[in-house]
């Protein structure tokens, strides 16, 4: 082993010929090298300004990504957390009630026309304290109502039969 | 290292044309060298090594001291230029094919017939070792760098090059006793 130390170490000593190292010499010395230039003012103030600007765009990049995501829940259309709850079901109400008003009133006019029927009886005998219940303070006396209107359509319309009367009631 | 070496360098990144003259004589024969074993052919080694100070003098401008010797940012280049060699460079004879004048020992007047078979030996089995080995056995016992350097130019800790010229060593023992 020591044998080989010995004789790499003594491959230290291959050199190459004196002329190629010459002429490798002047010929490279000859050829002219990119000299750095000294550092000015406007060049340090560029260069920082790059990094500056680069720092700036990613903590941009950065800011808008979290923000985007907070602002979209705040104030995106899908946001359910947004809505006016009371409101919205005050509203619902509303429109329920418009409804039911609007039902009530055909079933005021259907009344004297399904009386015979006594399936229609037992509807109607739901419908009415429904109604008493849900717009008695809006209609003070809903049977004289529904009464008066009774002989008012009897005179008027012709008896309908069962499914006549059902498909206008579901109508 | 040379004396005064960062002055030199310092004048050389300047552009001083004299000052980097002294660096090629300085390192010169320690990059011709390294450059020879790897690619086993005294004038291909010629004209990479030209090619290796070429590019340090044309680019010394960008040379910057992180406290590294600059004789690794030569060996760096010299590897470099070497692997781009063997990338583009056409099927060539083998290494124990080739003209022993080919490839000089030195001062072969002044050595036994002995100690020159036994160099030829060692070149040749150096040439059959893996190329990380080469590098290793070239700079640690050949040219005698650090271990520090050698890992800088390998890009190695200085634990794997610890470690890997142990494995160079015994390969080469390995190659040279199957050889006799």
């Amino acid at each position: 082993m020591k044998n080989i130390f010995t004789t790499l170490k003594s491959l230290r000593a291959i050199e190459s010929s004196p002329e190629y190292h010459a002429h490798s010499r002047s010929v490279i010395l000859n050829t002219s090298p990119k000299v750095s230039r000294p550092r000015i003012v406007w060049g340090w103030f560029l260069e920082n300004l790059e990094v500056g600007a680069s720092v700036a765009l990613a903590g941009l990049c950065i800011f808008l990504l979290f923000a985007g995501f907070s602002v979209w829940r705040s104030f995106s259309p899908l946001s359910i957390s947004r809505l006016d709850l009371a409101g919205l079901r005050a509203e619902a109400q509303a429109i329920d009630i418009q409804i039911k008003l609007a039902g009530l009133r055909y079933e005021e006019s259907a009344l004297p026309i399904i009386t015979p029927v006594s399936s229609v009886e037992t509807t109607i005998a739901e419908v009415i304290p429904f109604q008493s219940a849900t717009v008695s303070s809006q209609t003070p006396d809903s049977s004289s109502v529904i009464s008066s209107s009774t002989s008012d359509d009897t005179t008027s319309t012709a008896p309908l039969t069962l499914d006549e009367a059902l498909r206008q009631l579901s109508e | 290292m040379l004396d005064g070496e960062k002055t030199i360098i310092k004048n050389a990144v300047r552009g001083e044309a004299s000052a980097f003259g002294k660096l090629y004589d300085f390192y010169q024969p320690k990059i011709y060298r390294f450059v020879l074993f790897k690619v086993g052919h005294r004038e291909e080694a010629e004209d990479l090594t030209h090619e290796v100070f070429l590019s340090a003098w044309h680019n010394i401008g960008d040379y910057k001291d992180f406290g590294f010797p600059f004789s690794s940012w030569l060996y760096r280049i010299a590897r470099n230029r070497i692997i781009d060699h063997y990338r583009t460079a056409k099927p060539t004879i083998s290494i124990d094919a080739l003209d022993p004048e080919n490839f000089p020992s030195p001062s072969r007047d002044a050595l036994s017939l002995e100690h020159k078979l036994e160099l030829d030996k060692v070149r040749v089995a150096l040439k059959k070792l893996k190329p990380e080995y080469q590098d290793i056995i070239i700079t640690r016992f050949i040219e005698e760098l650090s271990i520090k350097e050698t890992a800088m130019l390998l890009e190695k800790t200085e634990g794997a090059v610890k470690l890997m010229q142990h494995r160079a060593i015994k390969s080469l023992h390995a190659i040279l006793s199957q050889e006799s």
